[in-house]
């Protein structure tokens, strides 16, 4: 009976983490874009050269998801992820990461870009 | 003689049925354990099942309250007008809780090239100049008293609250 208790006790605690994980952890799919050119109403496709020049010139990137959705990406460090969406801009490509929206602020803490 | 050949014949037959007796109990006894190792096994999936059920009610709740929050954000920033408020680093706000700026922290920051942002009562906001270009230095440069006006136009850009200053005080 013990033993049942604490499987039960380790099961729900388990299922909870689980689901706190599952609130914010995804893989979305988009690009990487100009972040000025977005707000002034462009389109903001960047290629990777121009992404790169945009990080030398300390322009800001930001990455567009495929539903139209724009996030500024932060490496788990709290650095934003510039070079990543530079490496990777020109292609669609995934962020493994956390999706936040904290105060109107929408952000990804990227684990991963593929 | 008789007596003892009689005594182990008795003794023999009692064991015997004494034996049988016995066997249905242990039967039994494994019985129902094994009906209250099902019944616990159907109750802790029960339990488990409502668990993940209360969870996943709980993601939606905390969800749908994100949701209200980032829409309340949209609805205090549409159209022009002018907003007096903080400046915080993103990086504290992204990975800890942040506090309000003052104007050396701001420098240095804007000299490492961080990302700023704009608090107005408690929503945070990207700054941008009429060309585009991000307003880092002239938020900084005209906070006082770790407060900051913005004049300008508030719009959401795919779920961003973003200002396009005309002018910054």
């Amino acid at each position: 009976m013990k033993n049942t208790k604490i499987i039960l006790s380790i099961l729900v605690i388990t299922s909870i983490l689980f689901g706190a994980y599952n609130l914010y952890a995804a893989e979305v799919s988009g690009k990487t874009v100009n972040l000025s050119e977005v707000v002034s109403g462009k389109d903001g496709n960047v290629d990777k050269a121009q992404a790169v020049e945009l990080v030398k010139a300390n322009k800001p990137l930001a990455f567009m998801s495929n539903d139209g959705k724009l996030y500024i990406v932060f490496n788990t460090d709290g650095t934003v992820a510039d070079k990543n969406l530079a490496r990777n801009a020109g292609n669609d490509f995934k962020i493994i990461g956390k999706v936040h929206n904290k105060n109107g602020f929408q952000y990804i803490i990227a684990d991963k870009f593929e | 003689m008789k007596q003892i050949i009689a005594l182990f014949t008795l003794s023999f037959i009692l064991f015997a049925c004494g034996g049988k007796k016995e066997q249905p109990k242990v039967d039994e006894i494994k019985e129902e354990v094994t009906e209250q190792i099902e019944e616990t096994a159907e109750n802790t999936e029960e339990v488990v099942k409502e668990a993940v059920e209360d969870v996943k009610e709980e993601v939606k709740n905390i969800a749908k309250k994100t949701e209200e929050l980032a829409s309340g954000a949209k609805r205090i920033a549409q159209g022009k007008g002018q907003w007096t408020g903080s400046l915080i680093s993103l990086t504290d706000f992204v990975t800890s809780s942040s506090k309000d700026l003052s104007q050396e922290e701001a420098v240095a920051l804007v000299k490492d090239n961080k990302m700023i942002g704009f608090n107005y009562n408690g929503t945070i906001f990207m700054v941008f100049n009429t060309d585009g270009t991000y307003a880092n230095k002239s938020l900084t440069r005209s906070l006082k008293d770790g407060k900051v006006t913005v004049k300008g136009k508030i719009n959401s850009v795919g779920g961003m609250n973003v200002i396009i200053a005309d002018e910054i005080q």
